[in-house]
């Protein structure tokens, strides 16, 4: 069962993915800022993390600068989330795929699924 | 206008259209300021046209939600709005939950993670949305207040500028009320059919601020306050000096009846049914000042700017060429569900960016039907009077009379307090043809022509007729022949016949 590490501040949207991606058969984990991903990587490695922009402590921009710094995490597929137009690029950062809210929940799978295969 | 203040804190202004009004100047920086209200009153976009006009002014917002709308529905609904740019979202302005932090880690947790926030993003202006979970997850009062005190801790030394958002209006004592610097209500009120939103301060630290509600409207713009009239004007400017210049009609008999036109600074009211020839009056009045460089407005409730300007031309009135100038501004308000305030906020927007010497105003019944709240008309109009005096603006009002009435009722109760001079027309029947009639009913400060004239609307503009002289209630609207038997009349005799509307008392001079 793959495990996804969702990152999002905003409680409603934490809730809904945790549990769509459970129903889905995903092993999930919920941590509502980029400090705790980090946390939360080192007791586990993800095969995919989900990740929202704008939270506190670390955003999910220098989250993601700091995990694919890292030679040990630098593998893990990023997917990044926000309400907001994406600030960077995807060669800047190197997130595998940018889902703009409000999304539909299909659309996520999809994508979990495509990163997945 | 005026500001009173008791301290000397720098001001944040709001951005918003009217608000800096009633708190003399806008938010105090630092303070820690309440909006309350039921949903769907207004609070998010005020928060929101709040952080976006401060990041315009080089400010760093952050907005944090608890149990509230997500960020994305509330991007949605706030995108139409003209003050919304996503481009400051994850820049200048951010957006974070926090519910999960005060689930998990409490109030505690809460305030470390507001501290490190504020911080990190160097928040010069902070919003935390959804206050009422905060009381909800407080295990007693004490630790609310507590939470709230160490919140203010926090923020005073961050100088950040800081609005709580609730639903909840739990009463004066309540921890929020108390230890905030203001405290900003939204709400809707009932009026006939209409909705109306109100807004009003009810506490502000630091400074003194305008009490009572106001209307407000949500617009493509975003929200705009308005503030009431007599409530921002009610002080009139100390030693205004007129400068005393005739302005005239431009209509040599009327100008003569008048010792040369009417004084500078003074309001005037033209009383008259439909079709009495009231507007023709204004908008010659109008057309002579510009004519002689006095810019002036036309503000009108009832046809369009293009169908006056067509109907002047017919009767030989010279507008169209000041329309086209500038030197007479025209403004239509066909909106059917106004705001009298709104109105004034135009007019005076008008004069002062205009330099606007004439003003005519047609009609009262206008500014009336925008009107809410008993007994307004005649504090706003005393208020807007006053005003346009202080700028030395030259105002004509119209109201319109019965046709058939007998009695002349005035628009308003104490019409001769708000007004200087008072004109009477109508349509009389004279041996089965229609005249018209012009009486000046009341002058302030200058002696003027008693008697009833007739006068004539032609294509060759206004013209002023002999004063009737074998005629009698020719103001009634029942002219007859005089009897020949009657002693002359008591020129002491007061000549005032003017009525209040039905209801009130009669009278008589």
């Amino acid at each position: 069962m793959k495990f996804v590490l969702i990152a999002e501040d905003e409680y409603d949207i934490a809730l809904a993915l945790e549990l769509v991606l459970t129903e889905s058969g995903y092993r999930v984990a919920t941590v509502p800022n980029g400090q705790e991903a980090l946390y939360a990587l080192a007791k586990e490695k993800p095969d995919l993390i989900l990740m929202d922009i704008m939270m506190p402590v670390l955003t999910g921009l220098e989250t993601i600068q700091k995990i694919k710094a890292d030679p040990e995490y630098a593998d893990i597929p990023v997917v990044l989330m926000s309400a907001a137009p994406a600030k960077g690029t995807q060669e800047e950062y190197g997130w595998v795929a940018f889902i703009r809210k409000p999304f539909n929940v299909d659309d996520v799978l999809r994508v979990l699924a495509r990163q997945l295969e | 206008m005026k500001t009173e203040s008791h301290a000397t804190f720098p001001r944040i202004p709001s951005g918003i259209p009217g608000l800096d009004t009633l708190t003399h100047g806008g938010f105090l920086k630092g303070g820690v300021y309440l909006i309350m209200g039921a949903p769907g009153t207004g609070k998010t976009i005020i928060a929101n046209q709040l952080a976006f006009n401060a990041v315009k002014q080089g400010g760093r917002a952050l907005y944090v939600t608890l149990l509230a709308e997500t960020h994305a529905r509330m991007f949605g609904n706030l995108k139409p709005l003209a003050f919304f740019d996503e481009n400051h979202i994850s820049d200048s302005i951010n957006y974070l939950g926090a519910y999960s932090v005060l689930e998990r880690e409490g109030l505690d947790g809460l305030l470390k993670m507001l501290g490190e926030a504020i911080r990190k993003f160097k928040a010069t202006m902070l919003f935390i949305d959804g206050v009422a979970s905060v009381e909800d997850v407080a295990q007693t009062t004490l630790s609310f207040k507590k939470f709230v005190h160490q919140l203010n801790s926090v923020l005073s030394i961050s100088g950040c500028t800081t609005f709580l958002l609730s639903s909840m209006d739990t009463g004066a004592s309540n921890p929020e009320h108390t230890m905030v610097d203001g405290i900003i209500s939204l709400n809707h009120a009932q009026e006939g059919l209409r909705d109306l939103r109100q807004i009003e301060v009810r506490k502000f630290r630091g400074s003194n601020h305008l009490k009572g509600r106001h209307l407000m409207r949500i617009t493509d713009e975003g929200i705009n306050v308005h503030p009431r009239v007599e409530s921002y004007l009610g002080k009139p400017l100390k030693d205004y000096q007129s400068s005393a210049e005739r302005r005239p009609f431009g209509v040599p008999d009327l100008d003569d009846m008048l010792s040369g036109g009417l004084m500078s600074g003074t309001t005037s009211s033209l009383l008259g049914p439909a079709g009495s020839g009231k507007t023709s009056f204004g908008a010659q009045f109008l057309a002579t000042g510009a004519a002689v460089g006095e810019p002036g407005l036309y503000y009108t409730f009832y046809e369009s700017v293009n169908r006056w300007a067509r109907k002047c031309e017919a009767m030989g009135i010279e507008v169209v060429p000041h329309l086209q100038s500038g030197m007479i501004q025209a403004i239509w308000q066909g909106e059917t569900e106004h705001y009298l305030d709104e109105v004034v906020d135009s007019i005076l927007a008008t004069v002062k960016r205009y330099g606007i010497k004439r003003v005519f105003i047609d009609g009262v019944g206008g500014l009336r039907e925008g009107m809410f709240g008993a007994g307004r008309l005649h504090r706003a109009l005393t208020a807007l009077s006053n005003e346009l005096r202080a700028h030395d603006v030259t105002t004509l009002l119209t109201e319109e009379t019965e046709i058939f009435a007998s009695e002349i009722s005035a628009p308003i109760s104490d019409l001769s307090a708000v007004t200087d001079n008072i004109f009477f027309v109508r349509q009389v029947e004279v041996e089965s043809e229609l005249r018209r009639v012009l009486s000046i009913i009341k002058t302030r400060d200058f002696e003027s022509e008693h008697r009833v004239h007739e006068f004539f609307l032609s294509e060759h503009g206004i013209r002023i007729g002999n004063p009737f002289r074998n005629l009698e209630s020719l103001m009634q609207g029942t002219a007859h022949a005089k009897p020949t038997h009657r002693s002359p009349p008591n020129r002491n005799r007061a000549r005032t016949t003017l009525v209040k509307k039905k209801g009130s008392a009669r009278k008589k001079k």
